[in-house]
């Protein structure tokens, strides 16, 4: 593609009481040739898009370079179609509106008109290093989501998907399809007024997902593996008959199994009359709650926390157990008005509306209910089982006597079962990297279905302890994410987070030295390897972070619009000044995600910051090549910043690893910064979050005054 | 040995409870917002959030013996602030309901408090009584001459019901007290802040008479006036009867007054009985009142009504008589004044059973407060004092 480029400065939202527009043409004509630079007061109107237009159509414009507001605003407004480069400078947030602005006189502010310049560098340098990216179009796409698992997550999965109009393979491993939900009397409320218990419903689920005509269901079936990649996933069965068939994206509804009673020796579960929640919903489910000489149990006290929450068993809570216990309450007072159910609970936990159903049975005058700990639960020679409760509401030390008594128990996911579940062919593993206790790591705080295997969706007990209830709106928004995947697929696009981006890892692969970083790096396994240990890439499993980018040493994965080159070319195109200027000149990198709106925030809100420093956004602070540092430090910059997301255990990153990874290489290249008799602490990371605007003035500040102590860069000026 | 306190929730206790007024007490959830809106706990061991859990389950021992439901005014700043609407302050009264039907003796007239039915026997023991001793000692020509309530039942017939009927209730009165203490005692024994015996009782009886706690009270600040002026209102009438008792038998032995009742209207006596009768008719219509139209005064239940009303009917029927009596409305008259006498029988013989109780029960519990030392914040671990030894565990 011939490029021709033309620059387009608007005037309008205050940039022009900063910047002088004149300055930065001069920059694009006289320094970059620019043929066409032009500026609009108003340019994201009508008639300044049309002016737009106008050379597009007339001057056979194709690279437009729009040094206007950030690319987080007007992004259709500036969208010129196929075959165009757009390339937006971000004038408004990180010069006109976080800079100071002309005197009274009119006359503008000398380092706030070189930062303008400056940005007008950076970006029309990169414009010959960009290129129109080409949508990674598949031969063919098979949109059918495939559901492993048919409890109740796995069915509603199914069916919804289903009812969209996708066919579905449902996988169960069991000889009928019902899960867990099968052995349950009734279940928690999940209508208003959300106080009654529901009749368990499950069969009616069962005949649905076995009704419809574009279910296939594979019953006594497990995944033998799954190779691929969205959009042409291949999965083998393991069952009589090795069925194998395709799919566009894929449900992991594999569920949990209760934590085993076995273990919970503390709280007398080898005694007769001592039970989990999950052998008295048989009971009752049955029809009578006894003990277990057959005598009516008139006494039932629950045990809440049941290896939950404690370290040496479960150390999470399970979300259910709670509504559990009040449930089962329910049953021992509904099967005998002169039953008492006694409920010891470390804190009551019944989130939203079942807060109403906690409240129907607390007014029960046979439900007694404390905080507490349980402490010993001991059977005497009758049977009758002494619990003994300390820190209860009643007093320090109580005793209670019952006929049974029933531990709540948690739930285990079932990817710490034996076996993989997944048998991915995928050279990170067979399994779904686990955040803690089992479950998938994602970006859960944000983005709960999402995992770290794109095209494949955790959805039911198996992502997060949970309830019937919960399962079917997971299972469905899972579903509906499964979908999404296969479609945007087919049409090229990455999904989330950088839904809808057609760009994707492309290494020049005659460059490689098979040194497998990328492949282990990549924070969502997309990259396989043959066995020489070239990286194969799945384009349809990129995510385009460019955590690959960042890792490989020979430079050589790039994107069509987003390369090491790109952002090298732009670190060099900052003017920097003379020594005894005593400007000194930054490089921040900033993570799109969440550091960028945090700056942006500021600038809405026209808080100043120090002119010296000059913002290069990274798609996720993964994507830092190490030659930055290079780059920067030969052509004077004095320091570089990098903010990105909060990492370890909390992180907050939104491709999991990136800003992690970062901070490890720059770890990596301190030393090298001292054997040339620099300070280390001239390149420093910073944790920012989406709220943390009002830091950043100080944060930077600070960061300019301990480069004052080092000096200014020596390599200034050779 | 365990040193554990065995807890046995008692479900009926719990209904018990709930029907004695405190309906709404499964609501709460133990925050103990109420000991802290409360103005009238001591600091140490404060209430009403331990009574609640208690409530919930059941557990009789710990109430029935428990000092600080009679510590409690009921000014309901508790239920007012309950972020669940338990109402704690209703849950105290009806312990209070509960711990009179449990210590008043003899315990069949508690009982037939709890129902109309019974009440309705409770009544008819009066009107018989009363019906009979008239019927027999009347004036015969009753339908004539002026009205003097004394000509259908003389003086010394209604001192020979009377008498024996207060003493009745004094007896067990006393009795019933001395149970309520004997509970009060064994959960609360006299520490070192105790004051001494007389001086307990002197400053209680301040307490009393300046409605020293009510003054306390929060968002309920108008029970004072109201409970003040019934209060005093039937103090006066008390004084009042005292005074006609004397001048009858001092005219009728002695020769003293040279006049006998009916008093005329301008006798400090009359004055001083149709002012109390006036103050305590305020009192009541305040009370029954706001009982009727107030969110904030709680619950009121039966057993609470059926006091409210019989003083309410004593009153009425009182002022009534002296009205129709003036007026010359005969048989009216003595049908009214019959009827009063119904009344006041009733509030006498059966105080300790009723509500009226609280007269006895919450002034002794208020001296055994000042006398233990509960008063001045001093915490007991009600289970420490509950604490029964359990056997070895196998």
């Amino acid at each position: 593609m011939e490029k021709k480029i033309g620059v387009y400065i608007c005037s309008g939202c205050d940039i022009d009481k900063s910047i002088d527009p004149e300055g930065l043409e001069k920059v694009a004509k006289n320094e970059y040739k620019v043929p066409i630079c032009k500026t609009h007061p108003f340019l994201c109107s009508q008639e300044g898009l049309q002016l737009i237009k106008d050379d597009q159509k007339n001057e056979g414009v194709n690279c437009f370079v729009i040094a206007a507001c950030s690319k987080r605003h007007h992004q259709t407004d500036f969208d010129m179609g196929a075959d165009t480069i757009v390339i937006r400078v971000p004038l408004r947030e990180q010069v006109a509106w976080i800079l100071e602005p002309r005197d009274a006189e009119g006359n503008v502010n000398e380092d706030t008109q070189m930062a303008g310049e400056d940005y007008v560098r950076m970006y029309t340098s990169t414009v010959r290093l960009t290129s129109v990216p080409e949508p990674y179009i598949q031969e063919k796409t098979d949109k059918s989501i495939a559901v492993i698992g048919g409890g109740v997550a796995g069915m509603t999965a199914a069916v919804q998907a289903a009812k969209a109009g996708y066919d579905v393979n449902l996988i169960e491993k069991s000889d009928q399809l019902g899960g867990f939900a099968l052995s349950l009397k009734s279940i928690i409320p999940s209508e208003p007024p959300f106080e009654n218990l529901m009749p368990n419903n499950i069969s009616e689920l069962v005949a649905e997902a076995e009704g419809m005509g574009n279910i296939t269901v594979h019953k006594s079936s497990t995944v033998a593996s799954i190779a691929g990649e969205p959009g042409a996933f291949q999965v083998k069965l393991e069952n009589a008959t090795g069925s194998e068939f395709a799919a566009g994206a894929v449900v992991m509804a594999s569920g949990a199994t209760p934590y085993d009673a076995s273990k919970l020796t503390h709280l007398g579960i080898e005694n007769d009359n001592v039970i989990s929640s999950i052998e008295f919903e048989e009971m009752a489910k049955n029809g009578a709650i006894v003990r277990k000489d057959g005598q009516p149990a008139k006494s039932v006290v629950f045990v809440q926390c049941a290896g939950s929450r404690d370290e040496n068993h479960l150390p999470y809570c399970s979300n259910t157990c709670c509504m559990t216990s009040l449930m089962q309450a329910a049953y021992v007072r509904e099967l005998d008005s002169d039953a008492k159910a006694y409920i010891v609970y470390r804190d009551m936990r019944t989130p939203g509306q079942y807060e109403a159903f906690y409240r129907k049975q607390q007014d029960d005058p046979g439900i007694f209910l404390t905080k507490g700990n349980v402490v010993g639960v001991n059977e005497a020679a009758d049977k009758t089982v002494n619990v003994d409760v300390d820190e209860s509401l009643l007093g320090d030390q109580i005793q209670i006597q019952a006929d049974l008594v029933v531990l709540a128990v948690g739930q285990v996911p079932s990817t710490l079962d034996e076996g993989s579940i997944l048998n991915l062919q995928y050279r990170q593993g067979l399994d779904m990297p686990e955040l803690k206790h089992g479950y998938p790591d994602s970006h859960f705080i944000c983005f709960p279905y999402e995992t770290r295997r794109t095209g494949i969706y955790a959805a039911g007990t198996v992502r997060q302890p949970m309830d019937e209830n919960f399962a079917v709106r997971d299972a469905t928004g899972a579903a509906m994410k499964a979908i999404q995947s296969a479609v945007m697929t087919e049409m090229g696009q990455r999904v989330h987070p950088r839904s809808g981006d057609l760009t994707f890892m492309s290494p020049d692969l005659s460059r490689c030295t098979d040194c497998k970083r990328c492949t282990e790096e990549c924070p969502f396994g997309a990259i396989d390897e043959n066995e020489k240990g070239t990286p194969l890439p799945n384009p349809a499993r990129c995510r385009s972070c460019g955590t690959c980018m960042g890792a490989c040493p020979e430079r050589v994965i790039s994107f069509a619009d987003y390369s090491v080159s790109i952002l090298s070319e732009m670190i060099k195109n900052i003017e920097v000044p003379d020594e005894d200027d005593e400007k000194p000149r930054i490089v921040a990198f900033i993570c799109e995600n969440d550091a960028m709106p945090a700056l942006e925030q500021l600038a809405m809100e026209r808080k100043k910051i120090s002119p010296y420093i000059r913002f290069i956004p990274l798609r996720c602070l993964g994507g830092n090549n190490l030659v930055f540092v290079s780059d920067a430090l030969s052509v004077g910059i004095d320091g570089m910043m990098y903010l990105g997301c909060k990492y370890g255990d909390d992180y907050q990153c939104h491709f999991i690893k990136g800003s992690e990874l970062c901070a490890e290489r720059l770890g990596k290249v301190q030393e090298t910064i001292g054997r040339l008799s620099l300070e280390s602490e001239r390149i420093q990371q910073f944790e920012i979050s989406m709220n943390d605007a009002p830091i950043l003035p100080k944060l930077i500040d600070d960061f300019m005054e301990e480069l004052e102590d080092y000096g200014p860069n020596p390599f200034k000026g050779m | 040995m365990s040193d554990r306190v065995l807890i046995n929730a008692d479900l009926k206790f719990v209904q018990d409870v709930m029907k004695a007024g405190g309906g709404d007490l499964n609501k709460c959830y133990q925050c103990s917002t109420c000991t802290v809106a409360c103005p009238l706990t001591p600091e140490g061991a404060p209430f009403p959030r331990k009574e609640m859990i208690s409530a919930q389950w059941g557990i009789k021992d710990k109430l029935i013996k428990n000092i600080d439901p009679w510590l409690c005014f009921h000014c309901n700043d508790c239920s007012d602030q309950c972020p669940r609407g338990a109402k704690p302050g209703d849950v105290m009264a009806a312990i209070r309901n509960m711990v009179i039907a449990e210590v008043s003796v003899p315990s069949f007239i508690s009982k037939a408090t709890a129902s109309i039915g019974g009440v309705i026997g409770l009544l008819l023991i009066p009107m018989v009584i009363l019906a009979a001793v008239i019927l027999g000692v009347k004036d015969p020509n009753l339908a004539e001459g002026q009205i003097i309530f004394s000509r259908m039942l003389p003086v010394t017939f209604i001192d020979l019901i009377f008498v024996p009927t207060a003493l009745f209730a004094i007896i067990t009165g006393y009795l019933s007290v001395t149970k309520l203490l004997a509970g009060l005692k064994e959960q609360y024994p006299p520490g070192p802040d105790g004051e001494p015996l007389g001086k307990a009782l002197v400053n209680t009886l301040k307490d009393i008479m300046t409605h020293k706690d009510f003054k306390e009270c929060g968002i309920n600040a108008p029970r004072n006036i109201a409970h003040m002026s019934l209060f005093y209102g039937m103090i006066g009438l008390a004084i009042t009867t005292a005074c006609v008792v004397i001048i009858h038998y001092g005219n009728q032995f002695f020769g003293w007054f040279g006049y006998d009742t009916p008093l005329p209207f301008l006798h400090p006596v009359k004055i001083l009985g149709n002012i109390s009768a006036l103050a305590a008719a305020v009192g009541i219509f305040l009370i029954a009142g706001r009982r009727m139209t107030s969110d904030i005064i709680g619950n009121t239940v039966f057993f609470e009504w059926m006091f409210i009303t019989d003083i309410f009917l004593i009153i009425a029927t009182g002022i009534l008589a002296q009205v129709v009596r003036v007026a010359g409305l005969n048989p009216l008259a003595y049908i009214i004044y019959y009827f009063h006498l119904v009344f006041v029988f009733f509030l006498f013989a059966y105080a300790p059973h009723s509500k009226m109780g609280h007269m006895f029960y919450r002034t002794a519990a208020l001296v055994y407060s000042r006398y233990s030392g509960r008063s001045k914040s001093v915490g007991v671990n009600l289970l420490e004092m509950t604490k029964q030894e359990l056997p070895e565990q196998t």
